[in-house]
């Protein structure tokens, strides 16, 4: 705000006479009507006591003094042409492009950086004139046009003041895109020189004239280059943010499993100061809203750490690690990884009839892990079978017995047979070889598929001696050879067993071993449990997740609102897209209470972490610098709205002045 | 604004009929000067017993109690009560500052006077109305409801007169009316010297007195606006005003403060004060406030 003088010395003087005549007209100009009354005996006593400092006791009472007195005010202040001074020159086209990705929710000085430059937007539009026009879009990882070109300005705040923050990363390309329509028309092809002895020669012609428009990016420039041709559009990039904002923030965080030790589950973390100055406090974990570990950190300028955390006896649940320390952007302080529960697989057994397994599989333990279906060797060679082979949709196979021409897209479990060679003319890698009695000599208790089995008591007289594979693992050894060992399949691995259960040739099926190893084959060869986490996505990208085709409607419950209903219409996969929100995101069956899977929503971006304000920014080959103080400045006039102010109070003193109420 | 009734409202016959069932009441005892139906000091010749006495010679041996001579063998005489009649003045303020209002304060003044005057003609009191000016002018003495035209000649011909000072009128009307009795003073008590060597004057007398303060609605609720130049219509002394809400307010508290103390200062000295506004009626003020004052039964 400042002022312009507009009068000369001699014009004030004029003007600082006005005030105090009209004052003084005041005292000359009282022509008091004369009223006969009985008796002035009480009227003197009435204002008896108003006679002291009566010249201002008058002027007190008088509205109508200080009214003309109030318009006298408004015209001088109207003289000194008082107004201020905006930092930018409005176009007659303009378009605000406002980022509301999450790095504009950096706190500065108490106001989110989105908020600022919402208010840089509103300045912005109060300097336009008439004439102007103006679009609002609000960018992240896409683009939302709030208004289209408009003149009004009320339309135009509205617009502005309804951008919310949101979690999104940033991407420019879409929004320059959005912007670009008017600026830039597309292009038609016109043939030109028509004719049979003439060569067809094409034209590209905008299909409308091109309207040239300003863009303005007010943004802390955190988002890489888009590769976006401006054309006709000039661009301004309005840097919103200081410099020193510090920021601490979680850039990874998952967990994993220990295959080796089952329930144990390690969380990893990597943290990272983007500030200038160094950084310290402490990062919590909790398990389920309860905290579990916590540890120090101490963070140099852009400096990475990475943690560690070890969970025992998990099986399921929902980790989320904390940051504690003072930076501008709390949203990336905090980041989700869940541990899935055991996925329910689905499990093809080719049997031509064997009573214990049978009976191994269909354990309550083991029916809560799989659904089983059984087929002879000969429906298994039938094309529909075939094609579940092939399709990737069952988990494992489990040969028993008997082995299939062409090995599935699965993992397999050979009992009593091994997988066949890939062409008749090559030899099987497992080259079996029969031989009678076995005695174990070496058993590989680390592997997860012998954990907890017991193989003490165990008679065998006669087995299938297998050659181990290239990458194979050894399981079981007996006198004569390898009896139990695992290989890998390109994706998938085998399994052998080289022991017959019918013909009463081992005890093994009796013993409780048996059913501990076929429990371990489901978790292990099956996949029922994971060895990583649930998968993360960013805020706003599709979540995809694998779910047991049974389940042919499913609920998804977001960390905050109510709970979604998705119908899988026969699709493989289940896609989620309404991601804004950061948190872990569960799954059930739709309406049961059994989570089948989750995934979590995180941001984990250097990009919007990184929240120092850009200098300039590139877009295509073109670099945008900053706006500065220094760019043209346009004034804007109250001289307008004084004389306005004083002509509603003339209006107001002549109203009184008719209606002498209380003067 | 000052605007005068005609003389013919002055008593008019409904009025009077509801005024000839009525009766001035005097709160003491007076002697009167001529046989009347008021009880009098004097022991005369009533029904009413008032006492006994030793006969001496020359009594009326008709007055003697023989009942008692019989019983005591000695002489008593009885002695009744005299009824005789009383002395009713009624002083009009006849100011120019009663002339305002509407209708004005002398019109409601000479109304309620008049029709006092009737009630006690009726009742065979010795009426008398005197206006208060510089030099008063009295009627004379009138006595029975035949002098009722005599009253409303004297009254309606009256006039409100040039500024006078109430206490030198009052003093004038004392010295020429030196017998007690009832005084009805109508006056808007607007006098800058103040009313109260008047009224002292009066109280001096042992007057039953009545003080009837006049005063019109414009005076008790000024409509007045903008800026005025207040003249005073007895003595042309000028206030300038500029009115506001709050001007009137404190206009009104001055006012309500001026009459309570003229009520206090009666009370205190055993006068009785009725307010009357002058857009009041008389029937209104004599059958009802006068009524409840017990200046009229």
């Amino acid at each position: 705000m400042n002022l312009v003088n507009m009068l000369s010395w001699w014009q004030w003087l004029v003007m600082a006479a006005i005030p105090p005549l009209v004052v003084m007209l005041y005292f000359l100009k009282l022509r008091r009507v004369p009223v006969q009354v009985p008796s002035t005996y009480l009227w003197k006593k009435t204002i008896e006591d108003l006679h002291v400092n009566s010249i201002w006791q008058r002027l007190r009472q008088n509205l109508l003094l200080w009214l003309q007195l109030l318009i006298l005010l408004a015209v001088i202040l109207a003289c000194l042409r008082p107004g201020y001074r905006s930092q930018i020159a409005m176009g007659k086209r303009s378009i605000f492009l406002i980022d509301n990705s999450l790095s504009m929710q950096a706190n500065e000085l108490g106001d989110s950086r989105l908020q600022l430059a919402k208010n840089r937007a509103l300045e912005m539009v109060e300097a336009m004139q008439h004439a102007d026009v103006a679009m609002v879009i609000a960018f992240n990882d896409r683009a939302d046009v709030r208004q289209g070109y408009t003149v009004d300005k009320s339309k135009l705040r509205n617009a502005i003041d309804s951008i919310k923050p949101t979690n999104r990363t940033t991407d420019l390309t879409e929004a320059l895109r959005s912007a670009s329509g008017l600026a830039n028309p597309r292009l038609t092809s016109q043939i030109e020189g028509r004719g049979p002895q003439t060569d067809e020669v094409y034209y590209n012609i905008p299909v409308s004239e091109a309207v040239p428009a300003n863009i303005y990016v007010l943004s802390d420039g955190c988002f890489a280059a888009p590769q976006v041709d401006l054309g006709n559009l000039t661009p301004a990039y309005i840097q919103i943010g200081n410099d020193d904002a510090a920021n601490v923030a979680i850039v990874a965080f998952t967990c994993q499993r220990n295959m080796e030790k089952p329930g144990q589950v390690e969380a990893f973390a990597r943290v990272q100061n983007f500030g200038l100055e160094p950084a310290t406090g402490e990062a919590t974990l909790k398990l389920d809203g309860r905290m579990i570990d916590n540890t120090n950190l101490e963070l140099k300028p852009g400096e990475v750490k990475g943690l560690s955390f070890e969970i025992a006896d998990l099986q399921q649940g929902q980790l989320e690690l904390q940051l504690n320390v003072k930076d501008n952007l709390v949203q990336d302080n905090i980041a989700f990884a869940a541990v899935d529960p055991p996925r329910q697989l689905e499990v093809v057994l080719v049997t031509s009839g064997n009573t214990p397994l049978q009976t191994a599989l269909s354990t309550p333990q083991a029916a809560t892990v799989a659904s089983v279906r059984t087929f002879t060797p000969e429906e298994m060679e039938w094309e529909k079978n075939l094609e579940l082979a092939s399709s990737g949709t069952i988990d494992l196979f489990i040969y028993d017995g008997c082995s299939p021409s062409k090995l599935p897209e699965a993992n397999t479990l050979f009992i009593g047979s091994t997988p066949p060679a890939d062409s008749p003319e090559i030899p099987s890698q497992w080259k079996p070889e029969t031989k009678s009695p076995l005695f174990i000599v070496d058993i590989n208790r680390s592997h997860p598929l012998l954990q907890y089995v017991n193989f003490g008591g165990l008679l065998i007289a006669e087995g299938i001696c297998v050659e181990l594979p290239t990458g194979g693992t050894e399981l079981v050894r007996t006198d004569k050879g390898i009896l139990m060992a695992v290989a890998p399949r390109d994706a998938y691995q085998d399994a052998v067993v080289g022991l017959r259960l019918q013909d009463n040739i081992t005890n093994w099926p009796n013993r409780p071993g048996f059913p501990v190893f076929l429990l371990n084959s489901l978790e292990y060869l099956g996949g029922a449990v994971s060895s990583s986490g649930a998968k993360s996505v960013r805020p706003g990208q599709p979540a995809v997740s694998n779910i047991a085709s049974r389940f042919d409607k499913v609920s998804i419950q977001p960390p905050a609102g109510a709970a979604v209903t998705i119908e899988r219409d026969d699709q493989p996969q289940i896609i989620f897209t309404q991601t804004d929100e950061m948190g872990v995101y569960s799954i059930k069956s739709a309406g049961g209470e059994q989570t089948l899977q989750m995934f979590t929503v995180n941001l984990f971006s250097d990009q919007e972490s990184n929240i120092a304000p850009k200098e300039q920014i590139g877009v295509g080959l073109e670099t945008i610098n900053a706006q500065k103080q220094q760019d043209r400045i346009i004034r804007f006039e109250y001289w307008r709205w004084l004389l306005a102010i004083a002509l509603v109070v003339l209006l107001l003193e002549w109203f009184l002045y008719n209606k002498r109420v209380a003067v | 604004m000052a605007e005068t009734a005609a003389p013919i409202d002055l008593l008019p016959p409904t009025l009077l009929a509801k005024l000839e069932r009525m009766e001035l009441v005097s709160r003491k005892v007076f002697r009167g000067r001529m046989k009347g139906e008021r009880r009098s000091r004097r022991k005369g010749q009533s029904v009413e017993f008032a006492d006994f006495r030793n006969y001496t010679p020359g009594d009326d041996l008709r007055f003697v109690d023989w009942n008692l001579y019989a019983r005591l063998d000695k002489l008593f005489l009885k002695l009744f009560l005299e009824e005789e009649d009383l002395h009713v003045y009624f002083l009009v303020d006849s100011s120019p500052s009663m002339d305002f209002g509407k209708p004005t304060k002398f019109f409601a003044a000479q109304q309620l006077a008049a029709s006092l005057a009737f009630v006690g003609l009726c009742r065979g009191d010795r009426v008398k109305v005197e206006m208060l000016g510089g030099r008063n002018q009295s009627s004379p003495v009138m006595r029975g409801r035949s002098q009722l035209h005599r009253l409303t000649d004297f009254v309606q011909s009256a006039k409100p007169e040039n500024p006078f000072q109430l206490a030198d009128s009052i003093k004038q009307f004392c010295l020429r009316n030196s017998g007690r009795g009832i005084v009805v003073l109508l006056t808007d008590l607007m006098d800058k010297s103040g009313y109260e060597s008047a009224l002292r004057i009066l109280v001096a007398q042992q007057m039953d007195v009545f003080i009837m303060h006049m005063l019109s609605p414009e005076e008790m609720d000024p409509k007045l606006t903008g800026d005025l130049k207040l003249v005073d219509c007895e003595d042309d002394d000028e206030t300038e005003i500029s009115v506001s809400s709050a001007l009137i307010k404190r206009y009104q508290a001055t006012l309500a403060a001026f009459v309570d103390q003229a009520k206090r200062f009666c009370s205190q000295r055993g006068m009785n004060y009725l307010l009357c506004r002058s857009d009041l009626g008389a029937d209104v003020v004599i059958g009802q406030y006068l009524r409840e004052r017990g200046l009229i039964r």
